[in-house]
């Protein structure tokens, strides 16, 4: 009971200083909203090389000849896996037509239709690779598709897969790491914020520990007022974010940008109040250890 | 034996403020610290209340050896003694009321018990009336009426005293001193420094010390 009197406490004693209160706690929310501000970009621009970069094309060609019918049943089971983002078929005739199209009106390939059409069954599948391992997923995939008893070959571009395993490399060793460093400032700009207001309780924090207040009792309130700041102010921070980011997504997402913000994932909203809090609380920590 | 000193000295960088400082107080004594501004009074109170660390000698108050006091430990002695800081050492953003309730809260004591004593005592030194005034619109005076209230408002085995009427007229300090006596006749133990002639020769002390001489006189 006594612990949990004095955790409010750390609370209470907001209201006794409410300008300085108000003036920490708006410090804390704009520090925060510059910070996770710059982190939604990065989280964006990550977004953004995955999506456009971080795609594998395969062409699939199946055993000329192969029954119609146990094709689409391939193509089906194609269409359901989890990493396939895109697919294109073509039976024999839409690709004799596809090819015919291609190469221009003056030249006729339609003695080639019906039982002399050279073509067999294709498909055109783009796979989203995976971030941490996209070489192995790329072979994991062809070698899924390969064991498939109709299948005759599978093409890709080797470099496509070179390109695309580099541009992941960069998203996830230079801006996860540059999130991380991020948040890492923000918390300790937002510590260091809420050391310097605590140190108009230093006064008291002497004169406690002079009466004989035991450790524990200057501590809990600190850390609780400490971890109020950085969780009223992240919350605050947080929710203008979330209006930026609207505001932005509907000035971008038209023409002729059509770049879609995405707001941060929970994963990464709760990061931030974690990092917040915990920073904070170390700081508090350490205001009571000097 | 409540307060027991040996050989103790301290200094600050070369210069020492304390050398081969050796007395002893037993349990309801009312001891007296004097000396020349300088002299070390407030160095000795300070060692004795754990502020400042134990250089050379040995100290022991209440039972704990300060040589060998863990910070752990520290808050569990002070919760022995009441202080009265030269400085005050009061809250000024806080009332008088707040202020002395501090002592007692610190000790977990109940709401009603706070109120109870902290009215008590404030009617002891004369500040009822200012219990909801905030301190730093209080006199030097009055401040330091706060802090002897804070100080006894505990009931220390041992109460330390410095210079606790150096901002008081004559009469006021005659007053406070008879507070602190009546306090010592119920069984509180107290150690108080003063270079103020007229306590000392009015006060029937039972030990005095005079750090200009190093000489102990008991009575």
């Amino acid at each position: 009971m006594t612990i949990f009197k004095l955790l409010l406490k750390g609370v209470a004693n907001f209201k006794a200083n409410k300008f300085e209160f108000a003036l920490t706690l708006l410090g804390v929310v704009l520090i925060t909203f510059i910070g996770t501000f710059l982190v939604l970009v990065a989280h964006n621009v990550q977004n953004r090389i995955v999506a456009d970069k971080g795609e594998m094309q395969f062409q699939i060609y199946w055993k000329k000849g192969s029954d119609a019918e146990l094709v689409k049943e391939d193509w089906a089971r194609l269409g359901r896996m989890d990493s396939v983002q895109e697919m294109q078929t073509f039976e024999p005739g839409s690709g004799l037509q596809v090819l015919a199209d291609s190469l221009g009106e003056d030249l006729d390939l339609s003695w080639f239709a019906g039982k002399n059409n050279p073509l067999p069954p294709t498909a055109v599948v783009s796979i989203n690779l995976d971030r941490k391992r996209p070489e192995e997923q790329a072979r994991e995939f062809k070698e899924e598709i390969q064991s498939l008893q109709r299948v005759d070959r599978i093409h890709y571009n080797p470099l496509q897969l070179d390109s695309a395993g580099s541009w992941l490399k960069f998203s996830r060793s230079v801006l996860w790491p540059l999130n991380f460093i991020l948040l890492l400032l923000v918390g300790l700009i937002v510590g260091n914020t809420i050391k310097l207001a605590q140190l108009q309780v230093q006064d008291e924090i002497a004169v406690l520990r002079l009466v004989g207040a035991a450790r524990w009792y200057i501590l809990l309130p600190l850390l609780s007022g400490g971890a109020f700041y950085a969780l009223a102010g992240g919350a605050l921070a947080l929710g203008l974010l979330k209006i930026t980011q609207v505001s932005l997504n509907e000035v971008l997402n038209t023409a002729p940008f059509w770049l879609r913000v995405e707001y941060l994932t929970w994963h990464q909203s709760l990061t931030v109040l974690a990092v917040l809090t915990s920073v904070t609380v170390i700081f508090s920590w350490a205001n009571i250890r000097k | 034996m409540l307060v027991k000193v040996n050989k103790l000295s301290h200094s600050f960088g070369n210069h020492w403020v304390l050398k081969n400082l050796s007395f002893s107080v037993q349990e309801k004594e009312f001891v007296i610290v004097t000396g020349h501004s300088g002299a070390g009074k407030t160095t000795l109170l300070q060692l004795l209340h754990g502020v400042l660390p134990v250089q050379r000698g040995e100290a022991e108050i209440a039972g704990y050896k300060l040589n060998s006091l863990s910070q752990a430990r520290l808050p569990c002695l002070r919760r022995e003694i009441g202080v009265v800081f030269q400085d005050f050492k009061i809250l000024g953003n806080k009332t008088v009321g707040e202020n002395v309730a501090l002592a007692l809260e610190v000790r977990g004591k109940h709401k009603a018990q706070i109120q109870r004593r902290v009215n008590a005592v404030l009617r002891g030194v004369q500040m009822d009336h200012m219990r909801d005034v905030t301190c730093k619109n209080l006199s030097g005076g009055e401040q330091q009426r706060v802090a002897i209230a804070r100080a006894i408002v505990v009931n220390p085995k041992i109460l330390l005293a410095d210079e606790p009427t150096g901002n008081l007229d004559n009469d006021l300090s005659l007053r406070l001193v008879q507070i602190f006596r009546k306090f010592n006749e119920h069984g509180t133990t107290v150690i108080m420094a003063t270079h103020n002639k007229t306590i000392i020769e009015e006060l029937a002390c039972t030990q005095l010390i005079d750090l200009d001489k190093t000489r102990y006189t008991r009575s």
